[in-house]
């Protein structure tokens, strides 16, 4: 479009009263439209038309009422942001927290700690203070390791029934010594049992499993590497030694019956495990439960000063 | 009576809006078509000025309808020039002339109104410095508001050469009116 075209059209647009074009020009256009405006300015006022005050009040009143209600939906709208960011703030803080003070045994107020965390409380001798034991897999290695030595040397720190060694306030993170013995009678793959369930994982098997005294495995798998011939069991009057460690999964389809408990000689002293038999025991081989693993004991000589608890009767 | 529109509503009686509106809409218009010289423009604006300013009701201190017109005024003001220097900006120009701003107000102030009145001299001398052609052209289409048919009817000529003169025309008041600012050379005289 010619320049004077476009002049012309910005004239008709002031003369008709039309919303003029807008069409960007350089300085040069900008203040030919002002000549024209302020040539105009000489000639009388153009009156609006007859209704305008009308249309002005109808419209004030429609945009101001629109405004009004604007502004109360902007108010909701803030109260329900500023509620989901206060709560998404709390929860925040809470996960913040509740990971980093369970480390050191303090929770925050308002968070409980963990039914897990509460049973190993209590499994601890009371005054004690709460930890967890390490889970991740260098932690294991360096426990596997002392344990062989410790199962080398026959000799090791004093442990309870429970297979926990009293926490030393302040102290590193000492695995239980039952941890130990599973760990150094498992050679491969990782190790369950207590360690598991402090990771937060149940064991499939073993005395932690849950289940009653039937479990149902069988059927040793070859490949499996033996369990040290130096670790012995003593299981009412005999001794046992280990034949083979095996898989649990590869116990399947056989029944095995808990028949009492033992311990075990050449690991930390007072290691007791719970023995099992199956019905089709040969020559009165019993299985004991090591995490994922199951050891396979086959009787030894006749031992003297063996210990026999939990059931006399039910011995080999 | 306007004091009592005012305090109505700024209570929020809408009837009382509506009818301070009616009231006051005269003079606003008035200042705004002189600084757009557009009807369109002056009313969109004028409605412009009533939305800016009624929300503020609740912080001001207008008693009366004098002073309610006057803050009006300066909300248009201030609307126009945020208008005209938005434009400017966009179009990497500078603003185009605040001045007449001044001069808009002369219906009351007697400074504005000596203002507004060398104003006009001066743009009716540049007018009579024109060729006759172009001061005709100006006239019909600018002053009277004649179409470019009627105008062309009017000076024997065809629509088209009436566009090219009346380009000329303004051109050349152009560079009387902004003797600094006009480049040489643009819209000779054929």
């Amino acid at each position: 479009m010619s320049p004077e075209d476009r002049l012309s059209l910005y004239i008709d647009a002031l003369i008709e009263g039309r919303r003029p074009p807008q069409a960007e020009g350089d300085e040069e256009w900008e203040l030919l439209l002002e000549t024209v405006r302020r040539v105009r300015r000489l000639a009388p006022p153009a009156a609006p038309e007859p209704d305008f005050p009308q249309r002005l009040a109808a419209a004030l009143s429609h945009q101001l009422g629109g405004r009004r209600a604007g502004a109360r939906w902007g108010l909701r709208r803030m109260t329900v942001f500023l509620g989901a960011a206060a709560a998404v703030l709390v929860l925040c803080c809470a996960s913040y927290g509740y990971g980093r003070w369970s480390v050191e045994g303090r929770w925050p107020w308002w968070t409980s700690p963990p039914a897990e965390t509460a049973r190993e409380r209590s499994a601890v001798e009371p005054g004690a203070p709460a930890r967890v034991a390490g889970g991740d897999g260098q932690e294991r290695a360096a426990v596997r390791q002392e344990a062989s030595q410790l199962a080398a040397s026959s000799s090791g720190p004093a442990v309870g029934t429970g297979g926990r060694e009293r926490a030393i306030k302040g102290g590193p993170e000492v695995p239980a010594a039952g941890d130990r013995v599973r760990a150094a009678l498992a050679p491969t793959g990782p190790v369950a049992g207590r360690a598991g369930e402090e990771e937060g994982r149940r064991p499939t098997v073993g005395p932690d499993a849950g289940g009653g005294p039937a479990r149902t495995p069988a059927a040793p798998v070859q490949g499996m590497p033996a369990a040290d011939p130096g670790i012995t069991l003593i299981f009412g009057p005999r001794e046992y030694r280990a034949v083979e460690v095996v898989r649990a999964g590869a116990l399947a389809a056989t029944t095995l019956e808990l028949v009492g408990e033992g311990r075990a000689r050449g690991l930390p002293d007072g290691e007791r495990v719970p023995v099992y038999r199956g019905p089709d025991a040969v020559a009165g081989e019993v299985y004991t439960p090591v995490g994922e693993f199951w050891i396979r004991w086959a009787p030894r000589e006749p031992a003297t000063g063996g210990v026999q608890t939990g059931n006399p009767d039910g011995g080999p | 009576m306007e004091k009592e529109l005012v305090t109505r509503a700024r209570r929020g009686d809408r009837a009382a809006l509506e009818e301070l509106c009616r009231a006051t809409w005269e003079p606003i218009y008035r200042f705004l078509y002189y600084l757009v010289q557009n009807r369109y423009e002056a009313e969109e604006l004028t409605q412009e000025t009533y939305l800016r300013a009624l929300p503020m009701l609740d912080v001001l201190r207008v008693q009366d309808g004098a002073g309610f017109v006057g803050y009006l005024k300066q909300v248009a003001r201030n609307l126009v020039r945020d208008r005209w220097r938005q434009r400017s900006r966009n179009a990497h120009l500078p603003a185009v002339d605040l001045a007449c701003l001044a001069s808009a107000d002369s219906f009351e102030d007697p400074v504005a109104a000596a203002e507004a009145r060398e104003e006009e001299e001066r743009v009716r001398a540049a007018l009579a410095g024109l060729a006759p052609d172009y001061r005709r052209v100006i006239t019909l289409r600018l002053l009277e508001g004649w179409s470019v048919r009627e105008t062309a009817r009017a000076m024997d000529r065809s629509e088209g050469a009436v566009r090219v003169l009346q380009y000329r025309a303004l051109v050349a008041l152009r560079k009387a009116l902004y003797p600094e600012k006009s480049s040489k050379g643009e819209g000779d005289l054929p």
